[in-house]
């Protein structure tokens, strides 16, 4: 497993009901992530993505998706709900595809903040979308 | 501002001496006045300030009560939201822990060798704590006070129901087996201050 500075662009946690865990596997996303990506070549728009995988009981309240976005500081912090029961019932490999698919969703709610002119967001969703692309990736991102 | 004589001493034909002229020395005579900026600054503060205690008198003029046609009193819909809705944050919390997301050294507030750090392994224990619903302000961006640590909720219930789960965990964790393998005994979690 790569060495993960403290100090880095991407960052990926999770809020997640215990008994989830581990297949809610955040390793390969951190790591990957933090090796493929380099927001600089999008522009000037985002300094740090924070995204966080929320997957809780069915009737919680306590804790809610959101999205928030400094200007001043160039940093977006983004959480996507994955449903509980889609979690529990999916085989280790669709529950990666799960957060494949919360993930891409938290890159377009960048478009929900004045990005527009700075940070080219679509290339950030298709450069991440490549590294979901490749064969057993998140294998190779905690193997490496 | 530096200020000097232009002329000397004048006398009219009466005898009665005229003032002296006094100007401004044209090169001391700054192009701007460098407190007109902090002048701006002080007198927007002050606006914003009338404007903000504006706004808490028109918001205070808002009875807490209202009363109906029969006299009978009630209490007013933003009163009567805003309880609600705070009941409804107490009575919806949970009790999480932090656990490391990777084997690595972690801060340590209360590790008896004063050296401030500990070294977990993958899913142990840092912290427990609880939240409440609408607690937005508790780690934003993922930062729980160390990195590397996934936030788990282990119980949900009210408020009350989480602080006490809160303390069980808190007090019996030197009795977890991965507490209880280090060659030192630590009473509560290394990510909390105190017992609670």
């Amino acid at each position: 497993m790569s060495y993960l500075p403290d100090e880095r662009q991407i960052y990926v946690s999770g809020r997640l009901w215990h008994e989830i865990y581990p297949k809610v596997n955040l390793s390969p996303f951190i790591h990957a992530l933090h090796e493929g990506i380099n927001l600089t070549k999008y522009g000037e728009g985002l300094n740090k993505f924070y995204f966080n995988f929320l997957v809780v009981l069915p009737k919680s309240k306590v804790l809610e998706p959101y999205a928030y976005y400094s200007r001043k500081k160039k940093e977006a912090d983004i959480s996507v709900k994955i449903p509980y029961n889609l979690m529990l019932n999916a085989s280790e490999d669709e529950a990666i595809k799960l957060m494949e698919e919360a993930y891409l969703k938290g890159i377009d709610k960048l478009k929900t903040f004045s990005l527009k002119n700075t940070f080219d967001i679509d290339g950030f969703k298709k450069d991440v979308k490549s590294i979901f692309a490749k064969e057993k990736w998140y294998e190779l991102a905690v193997a490496a | 501002m530096r200020l000097f004589k232009t002329d000397t001493p004048k006398t009219t034909s009466t005898g009665k001496e005229i003032p002296l002229k006094v100007s401004i020395h044209p090169e001391s005579k700054p192009n701007s006045d460098p407190g007109t900026g902090l002048h701006f600054l002080l007198i927007f503060i002050a606006l914003g300030g009338v404007l903000f205690a504006l706004q808490q008198m028109a918001e205070g003029k808002k009875s807490p009560i209202v009363v109906d046609e029969s006299g009978k009193a009630s209490l007013a819909p933003h009163r009567k939201e805003k309880l609600e809705r705070e009941i409804e944050e107490i009575d919806n919390a949970a009790q999480y822990a932090l656990r490391a997301e990777n084997d690595g050294y972690f801060p340590c507030y209360t590790c008896p060798d004063g050296k401030g750090t500990i070294y977990l392994y993958k899913g142990e224990l840092w912290r427990v704590g609880t939240t409440r619903k609408g607690d937005k302000g508790r780690y934003p961006k993922r930062d729980y006070g160390a990195p590397n640590l996934t936030f788990f909720i282990e119980f949900e219930g009210t408020y009350s129901e989480c602080l006490k789960m809160e303390k069980i965990k808190i007090y019996n964790y030197p009795l977890l087996p991965e507490a209880m393998k280090r060659d030192f005994i630590l009473a509560i979690p290394p990510g909390n201050l105190i017992d609670n």
